[in-house]
């Protein structure tokens, strides 16, 4: 599924960041990556989808073997990635489901389906929204526009439902999330979990991954990542603190 | 007295024969059209338009339903500037739009066009709105040549009437457009402008409202689209001549390759016009560096007791969004267009437009370089 090879990136600016990166996720698995700040989480989440500012040197990063480096935004996840994003970005005068209708006839027309006319989209949309407790009023309002930090992300979740990716990576989902709200994007997420999908969980703390259980847990510190297990690392990171592998 | 701005095109206007008023000609031929050391034409230069040799010719209305527009055959004199001396002395005729007392007009759409190739048309019109009617009017101003519309509109709007306007001007060719509206006002009555400018050599839109009695309230707002070598002027004065009136100017501007867009955004609030409340926000896009968007609101307060605001933003196109919607399978081309008209439209979400200009406004900017598609012709 995911290939990351020896991935050195930064800054445009020339700032190092990633200093040789390797991960391997296979189809249906769920790795997360824990690290303190500054360690190289978010970027490794925005270069993989092709965010403007980043400078890959050396390395590369394939998604069944497609080269997404060669690509543009658009043509990743076309690909099949999807990025959840941290700070999901306000878009004032953009009804939120004209541009849900965008983005999956977008994603069809590419695949050579047959783009879905108002009514079959609302069909789908609906069905989709009402899991993550979304109403109509919300898909009313403009995109993210007086989305409270719950809603953001749930709206997040729901492009993903809609957007159906191989890949999922998802950057610091529980940040501005209370129980309630972390309870209702966990179970979005798990309930799109698939032999076929894949997902690369980012976080800072262990909370989130009672909720969604990963097979593997990465620690990145200092662009590298210094340790690799499987759930219990994150325990242990909970216990420790993160100082005990930036010695490593 | 040849040294006057624009005395050759008048000589050449009255060997057509086309003046009718000696009068207001004289005045326009002694002083001559505004250069652009006349502050309020700073930034708008006529040379250009004055130098074209024009067929005087009558405008043609195309109206969905019949009967509802009439000739307007009085020539008026109006307070407007040297175009409308320039409209008064061919005695342009124009139409009549009456809304009866207590009326409720489903919206009337009406096409205003030159009658002849390379023409200068000159009218005009009056509206008028009986106490307590509502009327919806959209207006289509178009030409595919290099021809001159210059029109004056004076609208009488009764107590407690509401006329909605929604103006559009758009050129396919380098086309001029000079429209200035006058309206006036009565108790408790609502004017509600749109103006919607795309392509043109140059337009100039003027809405001039007068509030001369409590409780009315004008809104005049645009939505400017330029790119090429177009070129926009709009102009807004707004006069609080009574107590408790309110006023709204919202303008939003998009400008590519080096094309031009001017807002002057008048509100005046007279001596003893206390409670008053005008606001005034003028947003542009800039998506080019060589394309130029000034705004300058003129704002004369005389009253104490008043609540004004203005405000004025420039700015590119968000990157964070255009990257946003990439991320999700949305080319950028698409995600341009997606953002250029959900800018322009923002303030105007609760307008329902009539769908055929919603069209032309999405084909407009599936036009703007960099993003695909191509415009097509829309009827109304």
């Amino acid at each position: 599924m995911l290939e990351i090879k020896g991935l050195h990136a930064g800054l445009e600016d020339g700032t190092e960041i990633l200093k040789g990166i390797n991960l391997s996720i296979g189809a249906g698995e769920v790795h997360a990556i824990m690290g303190p700040n500054g360690s190289g989480k978010s970027t490794t989440a925005n270069i993989l989808s092709g965010k403007p500012g980043y400078d890959v040197r050396s390395g590369s990063a394939t998604l069944d073997g497609a080269d997404l480096f060669e690509m543009e935004p658009e043509e990743r996840a076309h690909a099949g990635l999807f990025q959840a994003f941290q700070y999901p970005v306000e878009i004032p005068g953009v009804q939120a489901s004209t541009f849900l209708q965008t983005a999956v006839n977008a994603k069809r027309k590419v695949a050579g389906l047959a783009e879905l006319d108002a009514l079959a989209f609302v069909r789908e949309l609906r069905a989709q929204a009402k899991k993550l407790g979304i109403g109509n009023d919300m898909l009313k309002r403009a995109v993210n526009v007086g989305f409270s930090g719950g809603e953001k992300k749930r709206f997040e979740t729901l492009q993903m439902a809609l957007l159906e990716p191989k890949l999922a990576v998802m950057d610091e989902t529980d940040s501005g999330l209370d129980v309630d709200a972390l309870r209702v994007v966990a179970d979005g997420v798990n309930a799109l979990r698939s032999p076929e999908r894949s997902f690369l969980v980012i976080t800072h703390y262990q909370r989130l991954l009672d909720y969604i259980v990963p097979d593997y847990v990465h620690i990145l510190s200092d662009g590298k990542i210094v340790k690799s297990g499987d759930k219990s690392l994150a325990l242990e990171v909970e216990r420790t603190g993160y100082a005990e592998f930036e010695a490593a | 007295m040849t040294d006057v701005f624009g005395a050759e095109f008048l000589d050449r206007l009255h060997s057509t024969g086309a003046v009718k008023n000696p009068a207001p000609f004289e005045t326009l031929r002694t002083n001559g059209f505004p250069n652009r050391r006349v502050e309020a034409w700073r930034y708008t230069d006529l040379a250009g338009q004055l130098a074209q040799t024009l067929t005087p010719a009558g405008l043609r209305i195309n109206q969905e339903q019949s009967g509802l527009f009439g000739p307007n055959p009085a020539v008026e004199s109006v307070e407007g500037d040297a175009l409308s001396l320039l409209n008064a002395a061919v005695g342009g005729e124009g139409f009549l739009f009456e809304v009866p007392e207590g009326a409720r007009l489903k919206p009337v759409f009406a096409r205003f066009g030159p009658m002849d190739s390379n023409a200068l048309v000159n009218a005009t019109n009056r509206i008028t709105v009986g106490a307590g009617a509502e009327a919806v009017l959209v207006e289509r101003w178009g030409q595919t040549d290099e021809s001159w519309m210059n029109s004056d509109t004076t609208i009488d709007i009764a107590e407690g009437g509401h006329l909605r306007r929604i103006i559009l001007v758009e050129d396919g060719g380098a086309g001029t457009q000079t429209h200035r509206t006058f309206t006036t006002l009565g108790e408790n009555s609502r004017y509600d402008a749109l103006v919607v400018t795309l392509g043109g050599a140059l337009h100039r839109i003027e809405q001039h409202a007068d509030l001369t009695r409590p409780g009315c309230h004008a809104g005049l707002s645009a939505i400017v689209l330029k790119r090429a070598q177009e070129h926009s002027d709009f102009v807004t004065n707004v006069r609080h001549l009574a107590e408790d009136t309110t006023s709204d100017q919202q303008v939003r501007t998009v400008v590519d390759d080096q094309a031009t867009a001017i807002f002057q955004g008048g509100i005046k609030v007279a001596k003893d016009s206390q409670r008053i409340e005008g606001d005034q926000l003028s947003r542009a896009l800039m998506l080019s560096d060589r394309a130029q968007a000034f705004t300058k609101p003129e704002l004369e307060i005389f009253a104490d007791d008043v609540k004004c605001s203005h405000g004025a933003t420039v700015g590119d196109l968000d990157e964070d969004a255009l990257f946003y919607m990439r991320a999700r399978g949305v080319d950028e081309a698409a995600a341009r267009a997606l953002l250029i008209l959900a800018f322009a439209r923002e303030p105007f979400e609760a307008i329902e437009l009539p769908e055929a200009i919603e069209t032309m406004l999405d084909s407009k900017v599936q036009e703007w370089p960099g993003v695909s598609g191509r415009f097509e012709e829309m009827d109304l």
